[in-house]
C-alpha cells in the first residue's frame, strides 16, 4: 500500500510529493517499464540542475514510500537497481484520494461525513 | 593440602531461574534475528545480546565452582555470584560478538559480484598486495556503503546503491581504499571499536575509541599512488558522503 505522510496546501495546487519525486515518477510513468538510477538521470539533467545523487536518494525515498519498486539486475557496469512504478498515475491518485477521505472521516467522523453527501448531493443536483 | 572448601555445584532454584531466563531470553533474541524484519543494528544488538545471555549461565555456574574451589564466600551467595558472573558475561560476549558479526554480514548477503571487471581488479591488486583475495559481496541497499572485514576470511562489502552512483574510476578508488584496510589488518577493529561504542553496555562504563584517521588516510593513500590522482577517491567519498 502506498505510503501519504504529508500534503501540502498551496494556493493553487495540492502536493503530494515533493517537485523532484513528481518529477521522477512522472518520467517512470511515461516510459512505462523499469528503468536504471543514470537513465532517469540522463533525462531529468536536460530539465532541470541536479545531481546523479539526488536521484538516487529520491528514488530510495519513493521506494520506501511503496510508490516505486526495484529489483538487482546485472548488466552492463555490474549489478544495478532496476526502478518502476508500482501503480499507474490514476492508481496512485486514486490511492492518495481515498487514504485523505478515510483520515478525514476517521478524525471528524460525522461532521465530515455530512459534509461529503451535502458536497455530492449539491454537485449531483447540478 | 586443601583444595577447596568445596568443589561441585550447588544447584539452588535461584541459580536455575536464572538460567532458564538466561537461555530463554537468548533463545528469543535469536529467533528475533532470524524471524523479524529489523535494522542492522538492531539485529547486531541482539545477537550481542544472545551472546551475552547465552555465556552468562556457564559463567554464573563456573563462577560459583571457583568460589568454592578457593573457599571465598561469594559460593551459594547468588547476588555475588550474579555480580561476578554478568560483566565476565559481557565481556565474553562482547568479544564472541567480534568474531560472529562479521559471520552474520558474510551469511546474510549471500550475493557475490558476478561483475567480471571488479573480480579482476580485485584479483591483480590482491596479488600485487599480497594478501589473500578477498570475497566481494553485494548488498541490496541504496545507501552507497562500502567497508570491508579481515576476519577469518577476507571480504568485501559494497551496495547497489553504491555501484549505481559511482563511475568506474570511483568504484576502483573504493576498491583499491578497502584492499588497503585488508592489507593494514584495521578494519575488523575499526568495526569492532564502532560496534563497542554504540552497542555494548560496556560502553556505558568506558569509552572505547580507536582513531581511525591515520589508517583511513593510508588507505586514501594507497588509491591515490595506485590510480595516480586524488580525483576518483575524492569525487567518490564526495558522492558517497552527499547520499548518506
Amino acid at each position: 500500500m502506498v505510503k501519504v505522510d504529508c500534503i501540502r496546501f498551496n494556493e493553487n495546487s495540492v502536493d503530494v510529493l515533493s517537485p523532484l519525486e513528481n518529477d521522477v515518477l512522472k518520467i517512470l510513468w511515461k516510459k512505462g517499464e523499469g528503468m536504471r538510477v543514470r537513465d532517469l538521470y540522463q533525462i531529468l539533467k536536460k530539465k532541470r540542475k541536479v545531481a546523479l545523487t539526488s536521484v538516487a536518494v529520491i528514488l530510495d525515498r519513493l521506494h520506501e514510500k511503496k510508490i516505486v519498486a526495484r529489483k538487482i539486475e546485472f548488466g552492463l557496469g555490474g549489478e544495478h537497481y532496476i526502478y518502476f512504478s508500482r501503480c499507474s498515475k490514476s492508481d496512485f491518485e486514486h490511492t492518495v484520494v481515498e487514504k485523505t477521505v478515510n483520515r478525514l472521516i476517521d478524525k471528524f467522523g460525522p461532521v465530515a461525513v455530512t459534509y461529503f453527501n451535502e458536497r455530492f448531493s449539491k454537485r449531483g443536483k447540478k | 593440602m586443601a583444595i577447596g572448601c568445596f568443589v561441585g555445584f550447588v544447584v539452588d532454584i535461584d541459580k536455575v531461574a536464572l538460567a532458564v531466563i538466561s537461555l530463554s531470553l537468548a533463545a528469543f533474541f535469536l529467533l528475533a534475528v532470524k524471524n523479524f524484519k529489523l535494522s542492522t543494528k538492531t539485529k547486531i544488538g541482539l545477537i550481542y545480546g544472545h551472546l551475552i545471555l547465552l555465556f552468562f549461565p556457564f559463567v554464573l555456574f563456573t563462577t560459583d565452582f571457583a568460589c568454592g574451589a578457593m573457599c571465598m564466600s561469594c559460593q551459594n551467595n547468588t547476588l555475588a555470584l550474579v555480580s561476578y558472573s554478568l560483566p565476565t558475561a559481557l565481556v565474553l560476549g562482547t568479544i564472541a560478538g567480534f568474531a560472529v558479526i562479521p559471520a552474520f554480514y558474510t551469511f546474510s548477503n549471500k550475493r557475490q559480484t558476478r561483475n567480471r571487471e571488479i573480480i579482476e581488479f580485485v584479483r591483480k591488486y590482491s596479488s600485487l598486495l599480497n594478501i589473500r583475495m578477498p570475497k566481494i559481496y553485494i548488498m541490496d541497499k541504496a545507501k552507497p556503503i562500502a567497508f570491508s572485514f579481515k576476519s577469518f576470511r577476507s571480504a568485501i562489502f559494497v551496495s547497489v546503491g553504491m555501484l549505481d552512483i559511482l563511475g568506474k574510476k570511483e568504484i576502483q578508488a573504493v576498491l583499491l581504499h578497502e584492499l588497503a584496510h585488508i592489507k593494514q589488518r584495521s578494519s575488523m577493529l575499526k568495526f569492532s571499536s564502532f560496534m563497542m561504542n554504540v552497542l555494548s553496555p560496556l560502553s556505558l562504563l568506558t569509552r572505547f575509541h580507536h582513531d581511525t584517521s591515520r589508517e583511513e588516510g593510508e588507505a586514501d593513500r594507497f588509491a591515490i599512488r595506485t590510480q595516480r590522482t586524488s580525483k576518483y577517491i575524492n569525487s567518490a567519498k564526495r558522492k558517497l558522503s552527499e547520499a548518506n
